[in-house]
């Protein structure tokens, strides 16, 4: 179990042509399920494999439980890693690869062969693969192989587990019973675990804490509930919650806001004295959740903007409804069953609490 | 229909070519093998006489002599090619990263027309002026020519054809160096492998079925090995370096007997596709087995 600091820690591909990581600080708890979510190409993998050791850092230190492990190798550092693409050995069956990291020369004497073939079973029975064991990884489709890549990692019970998208290829049910599987696996156990996805939803149910990256820099950290709830800037506003954040343009007049000239709302007094102080006089991003914002009807005085429903996306329980007004669209997320149909004429209302503020210069939250 | 007989347009040429350069000459050789087609015989030329030509091939021993040189050269000669390969393969694919020019300049060799190569082993071999041919007399390990000696001959062929295919085997392996994915290897030193096991359990097995195209190709090759040894040593002495292409070729065009030659192609012919197939299933059998 570790705590795990990177301090400015960069990195470039191709000559510095690629800036996957720029000075990024990050301050991973001991113990902590840390979720890193970001967009392909991000840095998330980058992150991993500096932590792991297995690509040297362009610039910054690396510490673990405040000693510096930036020019350690990587079996040194005793950390597990499941990498996105498997990166099995092809030539040794499943029971081979996932008993390797045990009988690696380096833990030669901790585990005796009684206990390391105890402990390929448990792991493989745990993770549903069992039955595979005595294959080799080509007999095995994507999903099985995602499995024992994460196996080879759960095996050992290392200082840290470092999970890359290790669901990701897994078919939608699989994934959501890993999921609780992974969590309650790194409750039992405690260990320090960094587990990157592209997927918010997966982030938000796993994470005790979680970083948004975003072409190679932390847009935010926090945890799922305050990421959601107070979402930085504009990016992590739109990145977590599905379907995103409706961010509307809207002009500042006085004390009140014009929303498309269609409508005004009164800003609270907290807003407006940020808004004196950042200097802030024209324009104003407000963002709203699509389930913040309720239909009523367009004759009734509590309607703030009027249109017409474009599109009906149903989801089972809830839809996505597509509202457009003039040139602008927002989104709505309801139950079905109250959904109007498409083309109908909605009335839109929404509270001035739930809203999100936002610089439309710098993107950032105002609050 | 219309489109059917575009299709044929399409592949008249390779059809054509396929007939003329392939299909042709081996009908011509088959059809020789059954009958009397030699310049040297009472037998009046281009008479069928069934299987005679194979019941007298049964009988050389020559032939069988033939064949034995042919393996005596073959193994290790690929045994020797293989591993160098593999060692110069692993020692430049850095390199060849950075700067691919390496890869023509180190096929030079492979480049060069055999009879070119065969001929700078002559000379290099030459006891009296060659540059190696004069340090093995001097240093008492061959007594007068190597080339003319029936223990040296063989070996020197080796040496020289080594010299001309290593680079071609290295090559492909640098190939399949380069293309290997960095996951495994990275997995690997997490796993705290050590350099050993990273080799045997990671690149090897990666590896394998780029030595397995590259031995294929060989044995392929080594079957008809003819220009170097023909330069060489033309088949001597004796008959210590005579394979089975330079037997075939003796019979044919030295002794103009068309009928035993051809009959000679057609054995060797499917001895060549029995054993490749033969061995690419023992090659894919040993890496499953693996």
């Amino acid at each position: 179990m570790a705590k795990i600091t990177l301090q400015n820690v960069s990195k470039q591909y191709k000559g510095g042509e690629i800036q996957a990581l720029k000075k990024i600080n990050l301050e991973i708890e001991d113990g902590k399920f840390f979720c890193l979510l970001g967009p392909a190409g991000a840095g998330k993998t980058t992150t991993i494999k500096l932590i792991a050791g297995v690509e040297p850092v362009d610039g910054g230190k690396i510490y673990m439980d405040n000693q510096e492990i930036t020019d350690l190798l990587p079996n040194q550092r005793d950390v597990a890693v499941a990498f996105e693409t498997y990166a099995l050995y092809p030539q040794r069956t499943v029971r081979e690869n996932l008993a390797f990291p045990l009988r690696a020369p380096l833990r030669k004497k901790e585990w005796s062969e009684q206990q390391i073939q105890a402990r390929v079973e448990e792991v493989a029975k745990l993770l549903g693969i069992d039955e595979l064991l005595d294959r080799l990884p080509r007999q095995l489709s994507g999903g099985q192989r995602q499995r024992v890549a994460l196996g080879r990692a759960l095996v050992r019970k290392p200082k840290a587990y470092l999970f890359d998208e290790p669901i990701a290829h897994l078919d939608a049910k699989l994934r959501h019973r890993m999921r609780g599987e992974l969590r309650r696996i790194q409750l039992e156990l405690g260990i320090t675990t960094v587990y990157t996805t592209p997927d918010q939803l997966e982030a938000l149910s796993l994470a005790d804490q979680m970083a948004i990256l975003n072409e190679g820099k932390i847009e935010q950290v926090g945890s799922p509930t305050e990421i959601y709830q107070r979402p930085a800037n504009i990016f992590v506003a739109r990145f977590v919650g599905d379907p995103p954040m409706n961010i509307l343009r809207s002009e500042v007049e006085g004390e009140e806001v014009n929303l498309f000239g269609l409508t005004k709302l009164t800003l609270p007094a907290q807003i407006r004295s940020r808004l004196a102080a950042a200097a802030i006089e024209r324009s104003l991003m407000i963002g709203v959740r699509p389930r913040d914002i309720k239909l009523v009807s367009p004759s009734s005085e509590q309607a703030l903007l009027r249109g017409h429903v474009k599109y009906v996306q149903v989801l089972g329980e809830t839809s996505i409804l597509t509202i457009v007004m003039d040139s602008h669209e927002v989104r709505v997320k309801m139950n079905t069953q109250d959904a109007p149909n498409r083309g109908e004429a909605v009335g839109l209302n929404f509270a001035v609490q739930d809203c999100h503020f936002f610089d439309p210069q710098t993107e950032l939250r105002i609050d | 229909m219309s489109s059917r007989r575009y299709i044929l347009w399409w592949v008249l040429p390779a059809a054509i070519l396929f007939l003329v350069i392939i299909l042709i000459p081996f009908i011509t050789a088959l059809t020789f093998s059954f009958r009397s087609f030699s310049f040297t015989s009472s037998v009046s030329t281009g008479q069928y006489i069934g299987v005679d030509n194979y019941r007298k091939l049964v009988f050389d021993n020559d032939f069988y002599n033939s064949f034995k040189v042919t393996f005596l050269y073959l193994v290790p000669a690929i045994l020797l090619q293989g591993i160098l390969g593999l060692g110069m393969a692993l020692l430049i694919s850095g390199a060849v990263r950075r700067a691919r020019i390496i890869i023509p300049i180190m096929l030079l060799p492979t480049l060069l027309t055999p009879v070119v190569i065969g001929l700078i082993g002559v000379l290099t071999l030459n006891p009296d002026f060659g540059v190696i041919g004069q340090l093995l007399k001097r240093w008492g390990l061959v007594q007068g020519s190597v080339l003319g000696n029936a223990s040296t001959a063989l070996p020197a062929i080796i040496a020289v054809d080594t010299y001309q295919w290593t680079p071609f085997i290295a090559v492909i392996l640098t190939a399949g160096l380069l293309a290997l994915p960095k996951e495994p290897y990275e997995a690997a030193q997490v796993d705290g492998a050590n350099p050993i096991q990273t080799f045997f359990r990671v690149t090897m097995p990666l590896l394998w079925p780029y030595f397995v195209v590259a031995l294929l190709i060989r044995v392929i090759d080594a079957f008809r090995i003819f220009d170097i040894i023909w330069v060489m040593t033309r088949g001597g002495p004796g008959t210590a370096t005579e394979t089975v292409a330079v037997y075939a070729y003796r019979h044919t065009f030295r002794y103009w007997d068309f009928g035993y030659g051809s009959a000679l192609i057609m054995v060797i012919f499917v001895f060549i596709s029995i054993l490749v197939e033969y061995l690419y299933k023992a090659l894919q059998r040993w890496q499953a087995a693996q």
